[in-house]
């Protein structure tokens, strides 16, 4: 049986980054929080991550940031947006910076895993 | 001048009595005359009345002579003989009677007369009464001179005096003349113009001439005022008419003159300024100045009979009306050189050179001064419709910020703790549907959900407080003055929709306690709206009417009335909501806002009236009272 895939989750915010860590779990991924992109940053090296979920807007990078830096390092880590603020075009962003979808806030487990097997099947 | 006032009839027995007595006098007086030097006295004899201007012309320029040019002037005695008027029998007795007694004591050097017809009567007389005294002719047309045979001792001056020169004149200053018009009673051999009738046949070789001589005055007048184009006047003096009415040279030239409907051409210079255009004039004036220097030489001791009758220059001269050039349109070019012209009325910058100037340069200043102060007037005003439209767009910015930034934050902060609901609540029914059911990770997801519903509630109220927090900001406030700082901010945006606004603000208001800014911010929403909501009517009946009162309650009442199309009533239940919006553009939390930052003031804000025509917002404010007031 081949090994879960391992999904990193990046969000500010506890109480939602820890509930997306959860349902993951529970979809049968394997999950990891981490608090901001830097911390992820810190992490990225040592383990065999499948996908990145990020927040966009987070204090210090954000997860246009995260993307464009993993692009620099010629990483092809597929990546999922989510966001909670209602500011339009932000589609038409995370699409022209290469992530695989943007999520917006509150959205259902269904459309997370849509988009996670799109990501994984890359 | 005109000499035929009266004809005279002398009868003849008088002459031999005279000459009887000439001949006598001459045998007394002669011998002594030429052998003393002659006394410095000068008798003016004038054959006419001193009425006619030509003698009072003449005796003026000959006075002035004699005074000017002699260190010793000589004492002039003048008479006037009246040959013409006084047309008595014994005429010369009288006369000559009468200057004996007057003259009997006063020596005479030297006779000057003007004689010009009645030469023969005034011989007559210096003859008997002051035999040998040189006489000098003053000013005998050439003509008549040259039929004289004059006695010794006579000498004088000549000048030209023929139609053909009033003609010529009349033909150099109007282009294409043809015709030329004899005006005047009938010229009569013996009279003073007697040699014209020997120039006429002249004039007719190159002209038409029509002869208006020897009718009534009212017939010339008539036939003068119907003459063809071409044609000029030639006036030839006029005395009686057909009828027997008498004239004066003078006013019947001005008749003449007026009555032509083509100019008048004369031959005297006592005609000028009476009408006429002029002429080549006889100047009695230059007769005067001639006959004096005349005099003077005979007196400073040259014989009379040595200086020979000549003709003098200075008598035809060219004088011209400036008026009647300007009446008949004649160019001064044409005139011929050395005219003189008279009655130049001044132009008026002639007249007032420097009044004209002072004035024109005050003008000037005033218009300059005038056109700065509009152009800085026209600055000014454009300065003040930018400012006031960004004032407008600024406050405009800031609200449509505020609201979006507020909104963005509030969308955020409730859509975190929703989404980790909606996250968790599928976690636990996950767990809690799998073949084993994990019981213990499904509790711990609900726990979540109850932790996150806190979180949004707590996000609710913190909004709610947000409001409260500005109580520190309150001070008291007039509403009208607020109502009015929010019509001056969006003047130039009422102008541009073209809003009526109509204020009815009670004076005398009292003073609420507020935040005077959240409380314009509200006033400055419900205004905006209510232009909006005008903007989809015709500009001729957008009205905003603001009004402010005081209800018994103890509140301030502001209402906020509009002429749109009312509000939908599904719109209407759910207006005040957040995020409601009936707008494309807009959160839909204005009007919320509104009622939350009244609400936070103890006030009220409601739609008051909602009728076809337009909408009316209203909020209330409570009085501020004795004790808050005391406290500020």
């Amino acid at each position: 049986m081949p090994r879960e895939p391992l999904i990193a989750v990046i969000d500010d915010d506890e109480s939602f980054r820890v509930a997306l860590a959860e349902a993951l779990s529970s979809l049968g991924y394997g999950a990891r929080a981490f608090a901001s992109a830097e911390e992820f940053f810190a992490d990225h090296e040592t383990e065999p991550y499948d996908c990145v979920i990020t927040d966009i807007h987070m204090p210090g990078m954000s997860g246009f940031d995260l993307k464009r830096r993993l692009l620099a390092r010629n990483c092809g880590l597929p990546v999922i947006m989510t966001t909670a603020d209602a500011e339009p075009d932000l589609e038409a962003k995370a699409a022209a910076i290469g992530a695989v979808c943007l999520l917006r806030k509150p959205f259902e487990a269904d459309a997370m895993t849509d988009c996670l097997e799109r990501a994984l099947k890359v | 001048m005109e000499r035929s006032f009266f004809r005279a009839s002398r009868g003849e027995p008088r002459r031999i009595v005279m000459r009887i007595v000439f001949c006598l006098a001459v045998a007394l007086t002669s011998v002594s005359a030429l052998a003393e030097p002659l006394p410095r006295t000068i008798l003016f004899l004038d054959e006419d009345t001193p009425i006619y201007p030509w003698f009072r012309q003449m005796s003026e320029a000959f006075y002035a002579t004699i005074k000017t040019e002699t260190a010793n002037p000589p004492f002039v005695f003048i008479e006037s003989l009246g040959i013409d008027a006084y047309a008595a029998p014994d005429y010369f007795n009288i006369l000559r009677s009468h200057f004996r007694e007057k003259y009997r004591d006063k020596a005479i050097g030297v006779i000057v007369t003007d004689a010009s017809r009645e030469l023969a009567f005034t011989l007559r007389l210096r003859n008997e009464l002051w035999p040998g005294t040189p006489v000098v002719l003053a000013g005998i047309q050439e003509r008549r001179a040259a039929r004289l045979s004059l006695p010794s001792n006579v000498t004088g001056f000549t000048f030209r005096h023929q139609l053909q020169d009033i003609v010529a004149t009349a033909d150099a200053l109007i282009p294409g003349l043809k015709r030329v018009v004899l005006a005047g009673s009938r010229i009569e051999r013996g009279g003073w113009r007697q040699d014209f009738l020997d120039d006429v046949p002249d004039v007719r070789g190159r002209f038409e001439v029509i002869d208006l001589t020897g009718l009534s005055m009212a017939e010339l007048r008539q036939r003068l005022g119907e003459l063809p184009g071409d044609s000029a006047v030639t006036y030839v003096g006029f005395s009686t008419d057909v009828t027997g009415e008498r004239y004066l040279p003078n006013e019947a030239s001005q008749l003449i003159a007026e009555a032509a409907n083509r100019p008048t051409f004369v031959d005297s210079e006592t005609f000028i300024g009476k009408g006429s255009v002029g002429g080549l004039v006889v100047s009695p004036g230059g007769i005067g100045r001639v006959a004096a220097r005349f005099a003077l030489r005979i007196l400073d001791g040259e014989n009379a009979s040595d200086i020979p009758i000549t003709n003098s220059e200075e008598i035809l001269r060219p004088v011209f009306d400036w008026r009647q050039l300007q009446h008949w349109g004649i160019s001064e070019d044409r005139l011929p050189v050395g005219s003189d012209v008279r009655f130049r009325s001044p132009t008026a910058w002639e007249q007032y050179r420097w009044q004209i100037m002072l004035i024109s340069a005050a003008l000037l200043l005033q218009s300059l001064l005038i056109a700065g102060l509009f152009y800085e007037h026209r600055r000014r005003r454009q300065a003040e419709v930018q400012a006031s439209r960004r004032m407008a767009e600024l406050a405009h910015m800031n609200r449509s910020a505020a609201i979006g930034q507020m909104s963005a934050s509030i969308v955020h902060e409730i859509n975190q703790p929703l989404a980790a609901i909606v996250m968790n609540a599928g976690t636990g029914l996950r767990w809690l549907a799998k073949d084993t059911p994990n019981v213990e990770k499904a509790a711990h997801a609900l726990k979540n959900i109850v932790g996150n519903g806190n979180r949004a509630s707590q996000v609710v109220q913190t909004l709610r407080a947000m409001f409260k927090k500005e109580i520190s900001n309150r001070t008291l406030v007039d509403i009208n003055d607020a109502i009015r700082a929010v019509l001056t901010l969006l003047r130039i945006e009422l102008e541009e929709h073209e809003v009526v606004t109509k204020a009815t603000l009670k004076e005398g208001l009292p003073h609420v306690m507020a935040d005077r800014v959240q409380l314009q911010q509200v006033i400055f929403n419900l205004v905006t709206n209510a232009i909006e909501a005008m903007s989809s009517i015709g500009a001729d009946s957008r009205t905003l009417r603001l009004r402010s009162e005081e209800i018994e309650s103890g509140e301030c009442i502001v209402a906020i009335e509009d002429s749109g199309p009312g509000i939908e009533p599904e719109t209407l239940k759910r207006i005040f909501e957040p995020f409601f919006t009936s707008k494309s553009k807009g959160m839909g939390m204005g009007l919320s806002i509104c009622r939350s930052i009244i609400e936070a003031h103890g006030g009220r804000l409601w739609v008051a009236g909602n009728t076809p025509r337009g909408a009316v917002f209203e909020f209330a404010l409570p009085v501020a009272t004795h004790s808050v007031r005391d406290q500020v």
